[in-house]
């Protein structure tokens, strides 16, 4: 007995000292918000985010692309509250265009269109916009305290990782997200490669060679990620705007709000389908690549099946709203573990807030979840208060918000456009960067006019100096032979997972037929 | 050519550039490059065949593009242009000539010629965004505008 105990004793003080210490990062992280500074970015964060989230097409990704080169001189904390004040607040701008014009802010909001929209047009937007925001609120601190649970088993997992593993795990980054490119595979891992190659200009820091720079000065330090960032997201949307004409919404009949108290309650009401759907977001945004589209589409499916009258979905059900809204908070923390841990963005959002990161010296990867704890749980918490803060502040802001979506396209893009470049300029005082943002506005235009995804690019430029010094270094582990990558258990993992969903449109191609035949 | 193989081809020339460049480079500095540019190639063929109507392309593409939307016509083209070539002379002004000068006069152009605003409205957004911007970097980030080329400017 005594020698169990004195086993058990060493184990067991280990244990209460990690919890200790976990505590510790949770309190410092609060604790660092707790800052006017931090306070004040991150009320800014949040009505930018709210703003954003509200106009079709900006959205977070392309808010926070705007944003990051105006954190250049930031402390990292402050840059991370008002990243985290953005993030958090752009689901409700969603919301509010979803229910209101039925013009969702960013994709995930789709899904509150099908029922939210009718809501509207029932003269019950309150109804809907109250239920969105206290759906959101609620969601987002579900997701706060699963993401909470799930980090001290993450930081443990990502010590696995090698150089073997984290290069496979570049190539699952790549192949999940063009897998998951709405049926768009062959576009995406294509789009993917062109990332990668433009990912390699520049000095090599393996070989120490300079590559693919055509003599181009600018060039030596390699294609700058921000500005290619804010190139494909902001300004190829402005250029779509700009083609498309006219204003965002097109009659200002449209923008009428009614009460929205009711709503508030409906939520609580529904708790099930509140619990449901940010255990779908939670869950979902774990997995890279996969993203809040897929989280609030699931959600709202999950919640048509659950119910009892799944007839009256589609034409009016707050449930419907509901469900939606709680997985897409949800998500937003869950979002950050592979994100953070493994440089894998869920999404276009994520993508972009890797270049913030990056833009700060904090090198996104297994480390930084051991180096960086504290930042990383204030921005958890920065998260969580946003979701729940930008909720209040949407409802009161929901009529002027709704007066913006009424811009016309000849104000709104030369402004947007104007604050894109000089952004751009001002990351590091290199005029290069604006050039830079200019050609990948037009590469994104282009791609969305072509009907090729831009996100398995935005990975591939993240993910590709990391992936071929990984692909270097194993193989220096293992003399150069590939063998190596089949001698460890979690490389061999990825490998079939890489494999299997390589061969997904096989086996769907192949169910298909045999659904067919039957 | 149709405006669906424009892609592919341009990826296909990538590839080959990025092969005939890297050939100068290095065995270790031109592995990985190569491995993705041989990639790319099988990739943008198999796109390339997966346009062109045939039996064989409409496999591949209901097999690994199967939501790949047809695309609109050409009849925006002229609009397309315009908003690139306008994108493409701010970032030409804002070179030249810097951020200073760029900015209220980009955004006074946009607003007379695109927007048809009359002089005050197009004078008043062009001063607007041109303090919020001196407002932004210069007083608040301490930054010093770019000058532009012209006047003294790095590029």
């Amino acid at each position: 007995v005594e020698e169990v105990f004195s086993c058990l004793k060493p184990a067991a003080a280990r244990e209460t000292h990690a919890g200790r210490a976990m505590l510790h990062f949770w309190l410092s992280g609060f604790e660092s918000l707790l800052h006017a500074r931090e306070l004040m970015f991150l009320a800014l964060g949040m009505i930018i985010g709210l703003l954003f989230g509200a106009i079709p097409g900006l959205g977070g990704a392309t808010s926070l692309a705007l944003l990051t080169p105006l954190t250049y001189g930031l402390e990292p904390f402050t840059a991370l509250a008002l990243a985290g004040g953005v993030m958090g607040a752009v689901p409700m701008g969603g919301s509010i265009s979803a229910i209101l014009l039925n013009a969702p802010g960013s994709a995930p909001s789709a899904a509150t269109c099908l029922d939210g929209y009718p809501l509207a047009q029932q003269g019950k937007a309150g109804l809907a916009l109250g239920a969105a925001a206290s759906a959101n609120a609620v969601g987002g601190i579900i997701g706060t305290v699963s993401v909470l649970a799930i980090l001290p088993i993450a930081t443990r997992l990502v010590l696995l990782f090698g150089p073997p593993e984290l290069f496979l795990l570049a190539v699952l980054g790549l192949v999940i997200v063009s897998a998951t490119s709405r049926g768009k595979m062959l576009r995406g891992l294509m789009t993917g490669c062109v990332g990668l190659l433009i990912s390699f200009v520049g000095y090599n820091d393996i070989t120490g060679v300079q590559r693919f720079t055509g003599g181009i000065a600018y060039l030596w330090d390699g294609v700058h990620l921000v500005p290619a960032l804010i190139g494909l997201f902001a300004l190829a949307e402005m250029i779509q705007l700009s083609v498309k004409g006219g204003s965002i919404a097109t009659d200002a009949k449209e923008v009428q709000i009614t009460s929205m108290t009711s709503g508030l309650l409906a939520t609580f009401r529904h708790w099930r389908t509140v619990l449901r759907g940010s255990l779908v977001g939670t869950v979902i945004g774990a997995i890279p690549g996969a993203g809040g589209t897929v989280a609030s589409f699931l959600s709202y499916g999950l919640t048509v099946q659950a119910s009892k009258d799944p007839e009256s979905f589609g034409k009016g059900n707050i449930e419907g709203v509901i469900a939606p809204e709680a997985a897409i908070n949800a998500k937003d923390g869950s979002c950050l573990i592979p994100t953070l841990a493994f440089g894998i963005p869920g999404g276009a959002e994520m993508a972009v807030f890797l270049g913030l990161l990056v833009l700060h010296g904090l090198q996104p990867g297994p480390l930084m979840l051991i180096d960086h704890k504290a930042e990383i749980y204030g921005l958890i918490w920065a998260l969580t208060a946003s979701c729940v803060l930008a909720s209040l502040i949407g409802l009161l802001l929901v009529r002027p918000l709704s007066k913006l979506t009424l811009v016309d396209s000849q104000i709104l893009v030369p402004a947007v456009t104007v604050i894109a470049l000089a952004g751009s300029w001002a990351i590091d005082r290199s005029i290069g960067n604006a050039v830079v943002t200019a050609i990948f506005g037009i590469l994104g235009y282009l791609m969305i006019r072509l009907d090729y995804p831009r996100l398995t690019m935005v990975v591939a430029l993240v993910l590709g100096s990391g992936a071929e010094r990984s692909f270097h270094q194993t193989a220096m582990m293992g003399d150069g032979g590939l063998s190596i990558y089949l001698h460890r258990t979690v490389s061999v993992v990825l490998i079939v997972l890489i494999a299997g969903l390589l061969l997904s449109p096989l086996y769907r191609v192949l169910r298909t037929g045999s659904r067919e035949a039957a | 050519m149709k405006q669906e193989y424009v892609p592919p081809v341009a990826s296909l020339l990538a590839a080959i550039a990025v092969l005939a460049a890297a050939s100068h480079y290095p065995a270790q500095a031109r592995a990985f490059p190569d491995a993705v540019a041989w990639l790319l190639t099988i990739l943008a063929t198999l796109d390339l065949l997966s346009v062109n109507g045939t039996s064989a392309g409409n496999r591949i593409r209901g097999l690994l593009n199967p939501s790949v939307a047809a695309l609109e016509g050409e009849a925006q083209a002229a609009t397309q242009v315009r908003a690139i070539l306008w994108l493409a002379l701010f970032t030409v002004m804002l070179v030249l000539i810097g951020i200073l000068y760029a900015v209220p006069l980009y955004m006074l152009a946009s607003m007379r010629l695109r927007g048809n605003r009359s002089w005050l409205i197009s004078l008043a957004v062009a001063g607007a965004t041109t303090a919020f911007i001196w407002f932004l970097f210069a007083g608040i980030l301490r930054l010093e505008l770019y000058p532009g080329y012209l006047f003294g400017g790095d590029i």
